[in-house]
């Protein structure tokens, strides 16, 4: 597959190179014959996935699995729509994932840029506990986070101690707070934002604008590749996210999507294909949030309307 | 020189306080969701606290323990391989399909969107075809091995290999995202900077070598740290696949922290687990940094 | 609602953190309100293929007793809904009744955390299957009462005995026989490569247990001594059982090791026809007749004639702090009748705790239904009911499996595991 990588590279840096004229031609039908190979390897499972959620029950089970359906079972898919809760439990998702994701940009950037581009006393400690804060395993925070949330002061009926009450618990606030800024997003903006050359923001500085405006007017936009991977990435953890849904909400009216999934492939004799229907549907947002941001990563520092 | 020294630290102190209100609601969250629990997590590595019984000060019992729990070491060592083994290709494999797919040309978007698809694939439809893939009678890998001339192997079933095939599975599942933070990264690099190279006649590989690569290190180690996090704290992917089987072989650390947890109620001696895991991710990251300043010396 | 939130989310993440903690306060004060009246919490795990019997069991409460004001949340499996209990326990939030799979009740009531539900239901306990009440019974207190149970049997394709020559009405009687039947029931390539069991024997840890158990209980041993304060499987039955299992995989050659691993139920070797004999449960009906297998039953041989099982419980338990202990006794109670047992056994196809409902011609009406009931009457009536029951599995499991890999010696490999299990168990 590396190969494959290459040889397109190499293809498409050729084009602009004068050698003879037939070369190039055949370079791009390697090079895009290797990337369709790739392409199919990387899909196949993703197909398999799509294809099991219109199969009848016997076709599930059959080996080696096949890749195309004998016939399309909408029936998996109505089961999945009609379900009671799955409207309600969408509703939740997306409140969650968007949420999320937009504390996310926010918080991230704001302290990637600080890290990135200002001075500060105690700036190497707070970037190095950052980055530490990356490698605690989430799994061992299980308790401590829902007791914390629990505590928030003055919140669901706590005191200033904050105790007496059920704090942030069955709130999308509280299943919001452990994801509305993550180490991986302030890492990953504080990277970007100091491979921006410093002559941007330099002359600004000299007509003496606020740290806030530079950030605001000058970085910002310079850095929305970055933003959009950001956004991807946040939503996509957001949206697959289960363990802080579970944890910190009790009732069925707070349930997600993912809370959903896990209840319809309960137990050993799960139906399969209505599994995968919905596992299918599920990812059915992130690929148009995707598609939506993909451009802002390739195009985010190109201004002309040029489309690839 | 007094009113001098007032003025920079005035200046110093704006620009202090500047920086601590971009930082401050970021910071916030952190200490609530992380820095707390795992400031929690270490108070409880020293004590034998279950959540239900009456919670005894137990000093350093748990560490001692770990030191002569083989099952650990054993997830210890597992897990080290898995990192060792996702990291590098992960990195250069999303580098080449950033590159290849930075340029201008029909269907581009198809196949960006395809190279993503993997981590969008259910865990447990991924899971059946590539133990499908494996599968040592009808499944192509072996087939493929074969038309090599190369013996079958039973893949997921043998306590050697299941590892390693899980670490193929892996890398497949992530280079798509180590892609897309890649082309972010791509659209810093001034067009100018190329061509000055084309001029002076550098082929294409020596572009990718003296160029791409440099000027993407900052990206490269957020990517470095970000794997070698995940990888040591890999859970869902191997159980869904293997179960931590056969034998133990892909058992990994924080399988057997959650399991130590929830399922025999020892969150004290989880706790335990998990700060030792934060310093063998610590070490790694450290280790892996440096070796990645010498590359670039 | 969802728009309101969402503009109310933009606007408070703007302002910072500070403020939004206040709004924060007040989306938990309403919710809170909510949770005040006298409501019966019921936190349920009839997920899945349990789902519409737990449903029509809830259904029917509600209107049997409006006044409980039954309020439940579904969970989809026992370990998602361990970490609720555990975590809301310490912030007392933990509902007032649950249903569980077995083991987990025994190690909150091992914390103390459990109500003796022998003294607070009123409910004849003689009426209830006795093999399947043990799994509730530790510190000679009742803390969790039995819903339903699976039990174990062997699990054949019809079409693959009726192929090889052999008579699906006349399955196997002793260890001899179904060792015949699983040497007969086997396909090999040239190659040698495996291309169906004969008998698939484990896929994951909790088979591997599960299969050593029973011919464990087939060469006439237990797990554990009869007070459950010591380990007796690495004893000459345990040893045989597990030589037997050895033999078959190595001599006769009717598996591979690790054959059929995957995800769940979706890999699995016998209902995607590569496997002609498994362990299987209650469970494994509805995806093998999904799957279009010729899906029938037998009861697990013993080693010179007999049969044995194992039961698997979910058990209802009630928190020793629970608000609403009457209501949650109330539920255990109507749950327990024989309508409410027979309605859930024959809409979920688990075997009902109670005996009269066994025996219930609905019941009996359903023949993997009537056959399961029949294999739970081979199982023990002691249970190795220990709060460190997980961690006994897993012990075993490891040890069952480094003798199936040639690793050590089977007397090593269960005599170092007996000793692990004792550490356990001395240590409480």
């Amino acid at each position: 597959m590396s190969v494959a990588m290459s040889d397109s590279i190499q293809t498409k840096g050729s084009i602009g190179a004068t050698v003879q004229a037939a070369r190039p031609v055949i370079e791009a039908l390697v090079g895009y014959g290797l990337l369709l190979f790739a392409a199919f390897a990387t899909m196949a499972p993703f197909l398999w996935m799509v294809s099991t959620s219109f199969k009848a029950d016997p076709e599930v089970f059959q080996f080696p699995p096949s890749f195309v359906p004998q016939g399309l079972v909408w029936q998996n898919y109505l089961d999945v729509i009609y379900a009671p809760d799955t409207g309600r439990q969408l509703v939740n998702s997306l409140i969650f994932a968007l949420g999320s994701t937009l504390s996310n940009l926010v918080f991230c950037s704001l302290a990637g840029f600080a890290l990135a581009r200002m001075q500060f006393r105690g700036k190497t400690f707070i970037f190095a506990l950052v980055v530490g804060l990356l490698m605690v395993p989430a799994q061992s925070q299980i308790v401590p986070v829902f007791l914390i949330v629990q505590r928030i002061p003055f919140a669901g009926g706590n005191d200033w101690m904050g105790n007496g009450g059920t704090g942030l618990l069955n709130t999308y606030w509280g299943m919001i707070l452990p994801t509305a800024a993550t180490p991986f997003g302030i890492f990953l903006m504080r990277q970007f934002f100091s491979r921006i050359p410093i002559e941007y923001e330099e002359s600004a500085r000299l007509d003496g604008a606020r740290p806030f405006t530079i950030f605001w007017r000058i970085i910002l936009p310079l850095a929305r590749p970055a933003m959009a991977v950001l956004g991807v990435l946040s939503f996509q953890s957001a949206w697959n996210e289960f363990i802080w849904p579970l944890i910190l909400t009790n009732s069925r009216d707070m349930a997600t999507l993912q809370i959903g999934l896990q209840l319809i492939q309960s137990g050993p004799d799960a139906r399969w294909n209505v599994v995968m229907a919905m596992a299918t549907l599920i990812t059915v947002p992130i690929i148009v949030v995707f598609l939506f941001a993909q451009r802002y990563v390739i195009d985010g520092a190109v201004t002309s309307g040029v489309k690839g | 020189m007094a009113s001098r020294s007032s003025a920079t630290a005035t200046g110093a102190f704006n620009q202090n306080l500047g920086a601590y209100l971009f930082l401050a609601p970021a910071l916030l969250i952190l200490f609530l969701s992380l820095l707390l629990p795992a400031v929690a997590t270490i108070g409880m590595s020293l004590t034998d606290v279950s959540f239900l019984r009456p919670t005894t000060f137990v000093g350093l019992d748990n560490y001692l323990r770990l030191l002569s729990d083989g099952r650990f070491q054993q997830a210890v060592g597992n897990t080290t391989y898995y990192t060792l083994g996702v990291t590098l290709p992960t990195m250069v494999l999303g580098l080449l399909a950033a590159v290849a797919l930075n340029r201008r040309f029909p269907f581009r978007i198809a196949f960006r969107t395809i190279f993503y698809l993997p981590v969008l694939t259910s865990l447990i439809a991924a899971a059946v075809v590539w133990v499908y893939l494996y599968e040592p009678y009808s499944g192509p890998m072996n087939g493929f091995l074969v038309s090599l001339g190369l013996p079958p192997q039973p893949w997921l079933q043998s306590p050697d290999l299941a590892m390693t095939a899980l670490i193929i599975m892996a890398v497949w599942r992530d280079f798509g995202t180590a892609m897309i933070i890649y082309l972010a990264g791509l659209q810093d690099i001034p067009e100018e900077i190329y061509e000055a190279a084309r001029l002076d006649g550098a082929g294409r590989l020596a572009i990718l070598r003296r160029i791409t690569v440099p000027m993407l290190s900052s990206v490269t180690f957020y990517l470095m740290i970000i794997l070698i996090v995940q990888s040591f704290q890999v859970f869902g992917a191997i159980y869904v696949m293997t179960g931590g089987g056969p034998l133990g072989s892909t058992e990994t650390i924080v399988f057997q922290m959650y399991q130590t947890a929830f399922g025999y109620t020892e969150f004290g001696y989880a706790a335990a687990m998990s700060t030792v895991l934060f310093f063998v991710i610590l070490l790694f990251s450290i280790v892996g940094t440096k070796i990645m300043r010498r590359g670039e010396a | 609602m969802s728009d309101k939130s969402l503009t109310l989310s933009r606007r408070e993440l703007l302002l910072g953190v500070a403020a939004s903690s206040l709004a924060l306060g007040f989306a938990g004060v309403s919710s809170r309100a909510f949770g005040q009246d006298q409501q019966l919490v019921f936190w349920s795990q009839f997920a899945g293929s349990k789902r519409a019997a737990g449903e029509a069991l809830e259904t029917a409460f509600k209107a049997a007793h409006p006044e409980r004001n039954l309020v439940s949340t579904l969970y989809a499996e026992p370990p998602q809904l361990n970490e609720k209990i555990l975590t809301s326990i310490n912030g007392n939030t933990a509902p007032d009744l649950f249903v569980q799979h077995w083991d987990y009740n025994l190690t909150y009531a091992a914390g103390d955390r459990m109500l003796d539900l022998g003294e607070a239901l009123d409910v004849d306990m003689a009426a209830l299957d006795p093999s399947l009440l043990a799994y509730g019974h530790i510190n000679g207190a009742q803390y969790s009462i039995p819903m339903y149970g699976t039990s174990r049997g062997i699990g054949f394709n019809r079409a693959y005995v009726i192929e090889a020559g052999l008579d699906p009405e006349a399955p196997p009687t002793t260890w001899a026989e179904f060792r015949d039947w699983a040497i007969a029931l086997t396909k090999r390539h040239e190659s040698g490569l495996l291309e169906r069991a004969g008998f698939s024997m484990f896929h994951n840890d909790l088979e591997a247990w599960e299969v050593f158990t029973l011919f464990l209980q087939g060469a006439g041993g237990t797990l554990l001594n009869e007070d459950l304060s010591a380990p007796t499987f690495a004893g000459p039955e345990g040893v045989k059982a597990l030589t037997f299992l050895h033999g078959l995989l190595h001599e006769d050659k009717v598996t591979d090791l690790g054959f059929g691993l995957g995800p769940g139920g979706l890999a699995s070797p016998f209902n995607s026809g590569r496997a002609s004999m498994i362990i299987a449960g209650n469970y494994s009906t509805n995806n093998a007749l999904r799957a279009g297998i010729e899906f029938d039953l037998a009861p697990i041989p013993k080693e010179n004639g007999g049969y044995t099982s194992l039961v698997d419980p979910f058990c209802y338990a009630v928190p020793r702090d629970a608000r609403n202990v009457e209501g949650a006794v109330e539920f255990i109670a109507f749950a327990l009748t024989p309508e409410q047992q027979v309605a859930f056994a024959v809409e979920s196809k688990n075997v009902p705790v109670l005996k009269s409902a066994q025996q219930d011609p609905a019941v009996q009406a359903d023949p993997y239904l009537a056959k399961f009931v029949e294999t739970a009457s081979y199982a023990p009536a002691e249970a190795p009911a220990i709060p460190a029951f997980s961690r006994l599995v897993t012990i075993i499991a490891r040890a069952v499996q480094e003798a199936m890999f040639n690793r050590t010696s089977v007397e090593d490999a269960l005599a170092a595991a007996a000793n692990e299990v004792q550490t356990i168990l001395d240590r409480g």
